[in-house]
């Protein structure tokens, strides 16, 4: 399933590779991907949108020196 | 410029629809300074919704923010004034300029620009996007103001919130949803003669005229020489072209909504038949 804006564009599946289900998030722009467990989904589900903007600044991700 | 001596009390000077210094004065001291509609509160009902409209030649952003506010920012990145937004709806709570990739949310603020390290002093969260000072809205309807000062919306509205009053009131509700989309007109004319369109109840019957010839159409009767229809003028600014006379002179179910058949929205017309609230009489 695709999920886009005319920002970003990602593929989200459920990754069933390991010993339990995992939410895997693939970034169609550079083919990076992230598994997120249950524990980790449900931190993402409590939080705002206000706390996650600091994982939004670009220097952080998509153009970070270690990237 | 002076247009009072354009504007006589039986003609107008022509070139208060083509000189570009009665434009540019219309931008500073209408757009610029009044009230504006941007967008319908339904427009953007989940959090992170956005609208990009226009205020004069200014283009914006009309978000919902995470706590249910709506704010209107200016679509133009705060580093290069590139269009930070380029469609014309969509979800998301952080803008990336496609310039250079600055990021802000959309209540506006500055989340972080790439390479931070090669300023002097990095960006700080002062470069946020530039905002209409002041947002409110009119039984849903949105309006901005680029004035941090002047009169209030409901003030600068005067005697026409009473067509917004009607409109709301034409729903069980009480309060309408542009949800089911809306046309838009690119009219390659100055501005006023958009708005005088509106206001226009002779020319129906000639440039619609085969609107009418291909359907049932009420508005052929409701622009004719013996109509009870009449053109408003409501003060500030605001006109209405009122067929509320025609329509009760016809006094036919559904007039007012091109005739349609009941059948076709039977819960609606149960909900406004006689003797229900909003099926009382009005003035």
């Amino acid at each position: 399933m695709l999920v886009g804006n005319e920002f970003a564009t990602v593929r989200i599946e459920v990754d069933q590779r390991g010993n339990g289900d995992r939410l895997r998030i693939t970034d169609e722009r550079t083919g990076r991907s992230a598994c997120l467990d249950a524990l980790e989904l449900q931190a993402l589900a409590l939080t705002t949108h206000r706390d996650l903007a600091p994982l939004l600044d670009p220097a952080r991700t998509l153009w970070s020196e270690a990237a | 410029m002076d247009v009072q001596q354009l504007i006589q009390p039986e003609r107008v000077h022509g070139s208060l629809y083509t000189d570009p210094q009665v434009f540019a004065d219309e931008l500073s001291r209408l757009w610029y300074r009044s009230w504006v509609f941007v967008a319908h509160a339904s427009e953007i009902v989940e959090p992170g919704d956005y609208v990009t409209r226009n205020i004069g030649r200014q283009p914006v952003i009309v978000t919902r923010a995470e706590d249910g506010a709506i704010h209107v920012l200016l679509n133009r990145c705060s580093h290069r004034a590139n269009l930070l937004c380029q469609a014309d709806r969509g979800s998301a709570h952080a803008f990336r300029c496609p310039y250079h990739g600055w990021t802000f949310t959309n209540t506006g603020e500055l989340v972080g620009v790439p390479f931070p390290q090669g300023y002097a002093e990095p960006p700080r969260r002062e470069l946020g996007l530039a905002r209409a000072p002041r947002v409110d809205a009119y039984h849903g309807f949105v309006f901005a103001s680029l004035a941090p000062g002047g009169p209030g919306l409901k003030e600068h509205l005067g005697v026409a919130t009473e067509a917004f009053d009607r409109l709301a009131d034409l729903s069980p509700a009480g309060e309408i949803e542009l949800t089911a989309g809306w046309l838009r007109h690119r009219v390659a004319a100055n501005w006023k003669m958009a708005v005088e369109n509106q206001v226009d109840g002779y020319h129906p019957r000639f440039v619609h005229e085969s609107l009418f010839s291909a359907a049932d159409y009420q508005i052929r009767e409701l622009c004719s020489g013996n109509a009870e229809s009449l053109a408003r003028d409501l003060g500030n600014g605001h006109t209405e072209l009122d067929f509320r006379p025609e329509y009760r002179a016809e006094g036919e179910p559904f007039v007012w909504f091109g005739r349609a058949s009941e059948a076709k929205f039977p819960a609606y017309a149960a909900a406004s038949a006689p003797g229900t609230a909003i099926g009382a009489p009005r003035n």
